[in-house]
């Protein structure tokens, strides 16, 4: 009896032996080469669980950056003149010029020495050094280049392109409107309603009808070609515009119009506030600066709004893009409920909408009267 | 004795292994929320829709297993916002099928919330957007006190925008609520 079961605590010894190599044996090194430029030449990485590690020590030559660990607290850096990437061993928190990152596998120590996941590699390079590193499993190589300028669209073309900047009659007191979105774009709702049509059809009517002597009306957009909300900010800033209407529009909510004003704190009266990745008095808070004018002028709006008959509620403070870096006084209208039948036949009603715009143009124009009587 | 010691041997070295094992191959820090295993110690956990209308959020609570730790706590409510509510005023705060991505809590208390591009790439209006993130924040107020601060991700990378009328480059204050536990 004793000799059998000898034998079955042997095998299961064993067998759990080769369950625990097995298991070790996931760690493997890997002697690749980097190819960099015309350069090359063979450092070691290791690959655990299918994700390659590289070492901390490696990746700064890579990226041209001075790498550095601290072993009593686990911080780790990689630094360069313009870019410094820092993190924790073990946290899937890195930050690089002050902007977060979130990694899937976090940094770890391999061996005694810090290891970076080939996936933080990636995102470091291409975030702070314009890097593209790429992987070849198959020739164990990885190649480090300068990063591919991305596909064309969004916030990188718009920062690419040159604005048409609106002619003013010199002079003339500017009030600046902002359809929001192009046509057929952002929320949508019912009766074939969306945010991007609504907004230019109450634009381009508010713009017919803000006529007066020295006054220029200016659409900032036509529908056709999207704004981003900086770039709607420096035509507006350089334009000299002495106000500023965005027009939006929201698939729920109650029917009529909320009107928004610039604010960081106190979103909707809820406590909540936005603290923005920039040092006081950046873009971001540039607004603040008008903050009582827009006030102001919010509660002249809405005032106009329900006597067009239109619901109308706020001003209420958010920190809302289209209304950030404005040196002027400013506020975002949102027709909202476009996706119920309620707020769907209010904001497609052609008689409500040309009466709303017609308020909306004289507080505009009687706001800017206020504005050129003041000393 | 010395089959003793060499069977002793083995499986210390397998325990080693499957230990170094584990610990380098860490679990995702997102996934389904378990049900409450009978006699298990289970909590309430207040999640927040945005309404159809108003801008309030709506509330509904929700009886889960216990966490472990403030970030456990964190994942298990961000799942838990994935699901659809049950309220018929409240709308789902995510599309259907969406899942975080990831979920951090970092030691000064701000939570990285990280989700994929097509949970955020969506045409809300201004006021649908604000509910959104309202709804986020007061479920994060109600429940995890450790949380002082939201920061949303996607991706893993920071985005300007949230979804289309909300900054993302900064961080969400989270209000000061009464805790779901002391409710």
């Amino acid at each position: 009896m004793h000799a059998p079961r000898r034998r079955l605590a042997a095998g299961a010894a064993l067998l759990a032996a080769w369950l625990g190599v097995a298991a070790v044996g996931r760690a493997e090194t890997l002697k690749v080469v980097v190819r960099q430029g015309d350069a090359a030449r063979n450092i070691q990485l290791r690959k655990e669980g299918g994700e390659v590690f590289l070492p901390l020590l490696a990746c700064g030559p890579l990226l041209g950056a001075d790498a550095r660990w601290d072993p009593a607290t686990n911080r780790w850096w990689l630094r360069s003149r313009t870019v410094t990437a820092a993190g924790f061993l073990d946290e899937p928190l890195l930050t690089i010029g002050g902007q977060p990152l979130l990694v899937r596998t976090p940094p770890r120590l391999i061996g005694g020495l810090p290891y970076l996941s080939l996936e933080s590699v990636r995102l470091l390079g291409r975030r702070g050094w314009e890097t593209d590193v790429a992987w070849d499993e198959a020739k164990r190589e990885l190649a480090v280049r300068p990063a591919q300028a991305q596909a064309e669209g969004g916030l990188e073309a718009a920062r690419a392109r040159t604005l048409n900047v609106p002619s003013v009659p010199a002079g003339a007191r500017v009030i600046a409107l902002d359809p929001g979105h192009v046509r057929r774009q952002g929320a949508n709702g019912l009766r074939g309603l969306t945010e991007g049509d609504l907004g230019l059809a109450l634009a381009q009517a508010v713009a017919a009808t803000a006529v007066a002597d020295g006054v220029a009306t200016i659409l900032l957009q036509d529908g056709s070609e999207p704004l981003e909300p900086f770039e709607v900010a420096s035509l507006a800033n350089t334009i000299g515009a002495r106000s500023l209407v965005s027009f939006h529009g929201s698939r729920f909510g109650d029917p009529g119009i909320t009107v928004w004003i610039w604010g960081l704190g106190n979103m909707a009266g809820a406590g909540i506030a936005f603290d923005a990745f920039e040092p006081p008095g950046g873009w971001t808070s540039a607004a603040q600066s008008e903050a009582d004018r827009s006030l102001a002028l919010a509660r002249k709006l809405l005032a106009a709004a329900e006597s067009a008959g239109i619901p109308a509620r706020g001003p209420l403070p958010a920190p809302l893009l289209a209304l950030e870096g404005l040196a002027c006084p400013a506020v975002a209208i949102d027709f909202e409920g476009l996706g119920t039948p309620e707020g769907a036949r209010i904001a497609s009603d052609e008689s409500l909408r040309a009466g709303l715009a017609a308020a909306l143009a004289r507080a505009l124009l009687a706001d800017l009267g206020e504005e050129a009587s003041r000393p | 004795m010395k089959r003793v010691l060499i069977v002793a041997a083995c499986l210390a070295v397998a325990a080693g292994g499957v230990f170094l094992w584990r610990s380098r191959a860490r679990p995702a820090v997102t996934g389904p929320v378990v049900a409450v295993a009978p006699g298990a110690e289970a909590v309430d956990v207040v999640v927040c829709y945005p309404a159809r209308a108003g801008l309030e959020p709506v509330e509904e609570v929700r009886r889960l297993p216990k966490p472990a730790s403030p970030q456990d706590r964190l994942v298990q409510l961000v799942s838990e916002m994935h699901q659809p509510p049950a309220s018929a005023n409240a709308l789902p705060l995510f599309p259907a099928g969406s899942v975080p991505r990831a979920v951090f809590l970092s030691s000064d208390g701000t939570a990285y919330l990280d989700e994929s591009g097509p949970a955020l790439d969506r045409p809300l209006g201004p006021r649908d957007e604000i509910v959104f993130v309202r709804s986020i924040l007061r479920a994060i107020g109600r429940n995890c006190p450790d949380v002082k601060a939201v920061v949303f991700l996607s991706d893993g990378t920071a985005r300007s925008r949230l979804c289309a009328h909300l900054p993302a480059h900064g961080r969400y204050l989270i209000p000061k609520l009464v805790p779901a536990q002391a409710r």
